[in-house]
């Protein structure tokens, strides 16, 4: 009897599971493109992040290599001021 | 009502013993993870490559001559940037081999094979049907470069004082800047190399499992059972790192963490979590070891990337946001848990999922809570990164503004990045550097939660808390994270900057990072698998988590958006206008 249980439940978990499986199959090929596709904003978001291989998910800045261009872009930008010389202004942040 | 009075807190003895250094997961997650944090020093630092260092010194010169020259950043001043940007210390031989062997499956969109496996035709047959791309990306970037280079001749043949041309040749200048980008991209797309990442996979299984298990032995728990059920978790791993690699999902800002939680949250509530399984079910273990390698990334130098601005942005709005939301939480909603309020208000004001697992971690937070606080967070991320680009292009608002807006309140730095890059080059650059100082954060949140917790939150009421006590309740590991932070903010600064990128940030940190990443990922297939749907009804009691988000990010927005049009346009216009 208490087999019997077990094995419907087991074959119950498996049901669900494959169904869920099956959900995320056709999320991840069809309805999730559709509606990406569908929302001109977002479709531009997902080339940026194709183009600079970024993963919208990555949370931290060692994750995402183009956080790495940035700083040093702001870093330079700061310390190579372009202009700065000729107004006469001091460099403020040293290397 | 005090937390210690309550019967389903458990409450740490509050004593230390000299045998806890080897029993306990706090010390273990410290010893291991500065064990490969002097494995990566030894690799990645020394003596820097002399190329290295002339390449710096060649493009210093080049910018600081350019950027005499000219009020604007000439193409000479671009080309320098990137041959600095391109240095690298992971380019050696040790390097190559540490990548390839913490790879995760790659990214796919149709074929899941190529998740793990491209042959050379297949390879072959994706860079030529990229070669068209590259070519006219190419092609764009030329004739970009003639028309910057003929504007910028103008400009100079005036002397750079005629405005009107000035003006002209820097928004050439820039537009070809944009396409050299774009070229880059479509080029590096067109270069597909043929991998077959199972070999490495296994080895990296066997690897991993040995050197959990050292800890395991030590705290006297059953090695063979434990190295059984990893082999199950690691499998798990690389079928989130599979799911969350997918082109679809990477777009939703779903990735491998969440996947892990979701995978493992199906497998318990369906069919179960085998028994066999359990003995590897060691999530502090995990998270914790990931945890102080995490510490090493966190490099105190970073506050200052943007100069003032960045740090009025980053480090005052996000503090403020930080106790009033929590603050909020406790005297308004009356959230039960503070410690799932603490965790949901970290996640929020500071940067999501890293910060929510450091928090987390510190204050002892339940699994459901950490969980709840990344699925909110996930959510609200996914909505913000399109609707954020939508109304700043809406509004007209200024690119820098609106980078600087995105920087400071969307939580995923991946999504942060993506979303200024919709608005433009500039946007991307400033949202991803106000994220990334915003990132620094987490050591000094998670000490002084963990500090909070042991001294106010955790004592009995009415209770004075000794020093003593406050040392017996702290979580360890936070010592072990904020070493590792002083320590490689120490060796960041002893290299200087633009030495320490190449050697620190692209060298060392790339090394921790594929294996913090992994850490977590098996800390998250944990949770799911330890974890019951109907464990979670109890936090969502009237919406208040959500509320509590919703409410906090308002202020976040609102005085994030407030403090970056200060600083960025009243008070520091002359940075804004270099950037």
């Amino acid at each position: 009897m208490k087999t019997a249980t077990s094995a419907s439940r087991r074959k119950k978990g498996l049901f669900q599971l494959s169904l869920a499986a099956c959900f995320i199959w056709l999320f991840m090929m069809y309805i999730g493109p559709a509606l990406i596709n569908a929302v001109p904003i977002w479709k531009q978001l997902g080339e940026e992040a194709d183009r600079l291989n970024i993963h919208l998910a990555s949370y931290f800045y060692t994750e995402v290599p183009i956080s790495g261009e940035a700083e040093m872009h702001m870093r330079s930008t700061i310390r190579f001021q372009p202009g700065k010389q000729q107004a006469g202004d001091e460099r403020k942040i040293p290397d | 009502m005090s937390q210690q009075a309550r019967p389903d807190i458990v409450v740490d003895k509050a004593a230390s013993r000299l045998s806890d250094l080897w029993t306990k997961e706090d010390y273990w997650a410290i010893w291991l993870g500065f064990l490969l944090i002097i494995i990566a020093s030894f690799i990645y630092f020394g003596s820097p490559a002399d190329s290295v260092k002339d390449g710096i010194a060649n493009a210093n010169a080049t910018l600081e001559a350019e950027a005499d020259k000219a009020p604007f950043k000439t193409i000479a001043y671009y080309n320098a940037f990137r041959a600095k940007s391109g240095l690298t210390g992971s380019g050696t031989e040790t390097g190559k081999t540490i990548a390839a062997l913490i790879k995760t499956p790659a990214r796919w969109g149709d074929s899941p094979l190529k998740a793990f496996f491209l042959s050379k035709e297949e390879a072959d047959a994706t860079n030529a049907a990229k070669a068209r791309d590259a070519a006219e990306a190419k092609a764009n970037a030329a004739e970009a470069l003639s028309l910057a280079q003929a504007a910028e001749s103008a400009a100079e043949a005036a002397g750079f004082a005629d405005t009107t041309l000035n003006a002209a040749a820097k928004a050439a200048v820039d537009a070809w800047n944009s396409a050299e980008s774009k070229a880059k991209s479509a080029a590096s797309a067109a270069n597909v190399k043929p991998y077959n990442l199972i070999p490495m996979l296994l080895i990296f299984m066997v690897v991993t499992a040995l050197f959990f298990a050292i800890g395991i032995k030590c705290m006297g728990k059953n090695v063979p059972r434990f190295l059984i059920g990893f082999i199950f978790i690691f499998l798990v791993a690389i079928l989130a790192y599979f799911l969350g690699n997918q082109n679809t999902f990477r777009k939703y800002g779903v990735g491998s963490e969440a996947w892990a939680i979701i995978l493992g949250l199906l497998i318990a509530n369906t069919l179960g979590t085998p028994a066999f399984a359990k003995p590897a079910i060691q999530t502090e273990y995990y998270i914790k070891t990931g945890l102080v390698l995490l510490g090493a990334s966190v490099l105190f130098d970073k506050i200052i990337a943007i100069g003032t601005p960045g740090i009025f942005v980053a480090w005052v709005v996000t503090p403020i946001v930080l106790v009033l939301t929590y603050i909020f939480g406790q005297k308004v909603l009356k959230i039960e848990s503070k410690t799932l309020n603490i965790v949901i208000s970290a996640d929020m004001s500071v940067c999501g999922t890293s910060a929510a697992i450091a928090t987390a971690a510190a204050c002892r937070a339940k699994k459901e809570e950490l969980t709840l606080a990344i699925g909110i967070s996930l959510t609200f991320t996914a909505v913000m990164m399109i609707v954020m680009p939508m109304v700043i292009k809406a509004v007209g608002m200024p690119e820098v503004l609106g980078g600087a807006w995105i920087g400071g309140t969307v939580d995923a730095t991946g999504s942060v990045a993506a979303a200024g890059a919709v608005l433009g080059d500039k946007a991307m650059y400033v949202a991803a550097t106000i994220k990334m100082i915003q990132n620094v954060l987490i050591g000094l949140t998670a000490f002084c939660v963990a500090v909070y917790w042991c001294a106010k939150v955790d004592r009995v009421e009415g209770e004075k808390v000794h020093v003593s006590e406050i040392w017996h309740r702290f979580p360890k590991f936070v010592l072990g994270f904020l070493a590792a932070s002083i320590l490689f903010s120490l060796i960041s600064q002893g290299y200087g900057t633009d030495l320490s990128k190449a050697l620190v940030d692209k060298g060392a940190l790339s090394m921790l990072n594929g294996l913090r990443t992994w850490f977590f990922v098996f800390a998250f297939v944990s949770i799911g698998l330890a974890t019951n749907f109907r464990e979670f009804a109890p936090y969502f009691k009237g919406g208040k988590p959500v509320i509590l988000y919703v409410c906090g990010q308002s202020l976040n927005l609102l005085l994030t958006l407030v403090m970056a049009y200060v600083m960025f346009y009243l008070v520091f216009p002359d940075i804004t206008a270099s950037i």
